[in-house]
């Protein structure tokens, strides 16, 4: 499987990286909405992307608003990675079309919970 | 009094910073406590923050993460999982501190009574020149061994017609 | 006493492999505390015990580390796929086994600070149908001091973080200064009270289904068949008994009968068995 890590910090990039390759993923970076679209449109095939809020040239939930308007990008999915916390912006980024939510700060089980809930560790048949 | 807006209380503050450390770089332990005593001169200050700005109001909010360089360097060495002798470049310094003072930040603009936009951080060899605006509350606290001070200040904007 | 550092690779290594959980060093304290149990339960040190499964490697007892270093019990929704299981077969059957106008009655035990009976009733709230049953949840554990947490339904940051679905913080969580108030409704479904397993089990009987999860593991044989004739004794016939993935009835009180789901299993309260 593979991950689309959208952030414009690279220390949050190597550290949801660095959780998802532990979990058996392959993953691809980028530093804002728009180079992860450019990604997207350059044919990489990605099961999951874990998108920032806050970012330059193109925020998450811009991001995650293009890619729902994509049919050919319908089965990726999308989780939020972000410090936005409200109880208004989880709204906000849910019926944008995000599929889940992780809060800033989190534990890499907070991860590894979500795909779970998702049916998306790879390492399900786990032995 | 707009500083109503920003409710946020010491104890939130040291909460919030606790949540953040033990998650991103102490493996799920509480290892900062908050300070008693004077904070010692530091010799190579470094700051970070970020903004939360509700400009309908003409109103915001700054939240800054202080501490001296060489500690900066061993939170940076825990984010980007680097061994301990490992030297630690500018961009690594300034991507990993900001990081923690947008995380740190984002959650204070949370306790906020009114929605803000949360800005990018700024990281900087000193303290950001606050003249105008208005001391709200700081904290002083123990991470390993090592100081932080948390500060939290209202911001005037220019108000949006 | 301290662990050799074989022990410590060994385990983390398995548990890295199985859980992407990356046990540092440093966390040598952890390991032997999470494994002493098991080392008990056969009468050796945890180096003994971790060195005897290096020998003749088996799954069961893979299972048994791994889940003793990365259970824990405060994540939403453990494992996903006993709540999957709990609404689509469980719920169906025990809904229309029950008897008119009688409430739907659960147990969650050791339930800890209640992520577990809470997230049954989300479960609940999002899967029965109308006319919906009346819903008594009844959440046991030892300690006063989790229950007492898990009462006031109040969870941090982190905390919410771990397992809950965005959609259910959303609907039944709000936040107060840096954390999460769960709903009156939700709070209204369950009642927390002290249990301790070995003695009798809780009021609030008989039982359509009970999660006993991830707490079997830590008695010996004897101890287990007790607590699982106890068990019918407060179930309805027909009820079924969800267990940790590393458990079963099968072998140690047979009066269960294994069902499949997908897969998992549960176990049912055989109708006519004799507790």
């Amino acid at each position: 499987m593979k991950a689309l890590v959208i952030d414009d910090s690279r220390t949050m990039r190597r550290i949801v990286s660095s959780v998802l390759s532990d979990l058996g993923y392959e993953t691809v970076e980028a530093g804002d909405g728009q180079a992860a679209l450019d990604v997207l449109e350059s044919g990489t095939e990605v099961d999951l992307a874990c998108v920032d809020w806050n970012m330059p040239v193109m925020d998450g939930l811009t991001f995650v608003t293009e890619v729902r308007n994509r049919r050919e990008w319908k089965d990726i999915t999308l989780m939020m990675v972000t410090t936005e916390s409200e109880h208004g912006q989880i709204v906000r980024a849910l019926a944008a079309g995000a599929h889940e939510y992780v809060i800033k700060p989190f534990t890499p089980d907070a991860i590894r919970d979500k795909l779970e809930l998702l049916g998306l560790l790879p390492t399900e048949e786990r032995v | 009094m707009r500083s109503g807006l920003v409710g946020v209380d010491r104890t939130q503050m040291l909460a919030i910073t606790q949540d953040v450390f033990a998650a991103m770089v102490d493996g799920g332990e509480v290892l900062v406590s908050a300070r008693f005593g004077a904070v010692p001169e530091v010799v190579d200050p470094v700051a970070a923050w970020v903004d939360m700005s509700v400009p309908s109001l003409g109103f915001g909010a700054r939240a800054v993460v202080r501490t001296d360089r060489p500690t900066a360097d061993v939170l940076t060495r825990a984010l980007l999982m680097m061994g301990d002798d490992e030297h630690v470049g500018l961009d690594d310094f300034i991507d990993a501190f900001g990081e923690l003072a947008n995380v740190v930040g984002g959650n204070v603009k949370s306790l906020l009574s009114v929605p803000a936009v949360l800005s990018l951080p700024t990281v900087s060899g000193q303290a950001p020149v606050m003249e105008d605006n208005q001391f709200i509350q700081d904290i002083a606290l123990d991470w390993r061994g090592h100081v932080f001070v948390i500060e939290l200040w209202m911001l005037v904007l220019e108000p949006v017609a | 006493m301290t662990l050799t550092a074989e022990t410590f690779t060994f385990v983390a290594d398995l548990v890295r492999q199985r859980s992407a959980i990356h046990l540092a060093p440093g966390k040598e304290y952890l390991v032997e505390s999470r494994l002493a149990p098991l080392a008990r339960r056969e009468g050796v040190t945890v180096d003994e015990y971790v060195r005897a499964h290096r020998t003749r490697p088996n799954q069961m007892t893979s299972e048994l580390i791994v889940e003793a270093l990365t259970t824990n019990e405060t994540s939403w929704f453990r494992d996903a796929l006993p709540f999957q299981t709990l609404a689509e077969h469980v719920l169906p059957d025990v809904v229309a086994a029950r008897a008119p106008a009688s409430p739907l009655r659960i147990w969650s035990a050791a339930c800890s600070t209640g992520q577990e009976p809470y997230s049954i009733a989300m479960t609940l709230l999002d899967n029965l149908t109308a006319p919906a049953p009346r819903v008594e949840i009844t959440a046991t554990d030892l300690s006063a001091e989790v229950l007492a947490k898990a009462d006031r339904g109040v969870y941090s940051q982190l905390e919410v973080n771990r397992g809950l679905p965005a959609k259910y913080l959303v609907k039944h969580f709000t936040r107060v200064g840096t954390e999460w108030q769960i709903s009156e409704e939700l709070r209204s479904m369950v009642r927390f009270t002290k249990n301790n397993l070995l003695d009798s089990p809780p009021a609030g009987g008989p039982f359509d289904v009970v999660f006993m999860r991830n707490v079997l593991i830590y008695f010996d044989v004897a101890v287990k068949r007790d607590i699982l004739r106890r068990l019918r004794g407060t179930m309805r016939p027909g009820g079924y008994l969800v267990l940790g993935a590393a458990e079963t009835t099968v072998g140690i009180d047979d009066a269960w009968s294994r069902v499949h789901v997908g897969r998992s299993s549960i176990y049912q309260n055989t109708p006519g068995s004799k507790a």
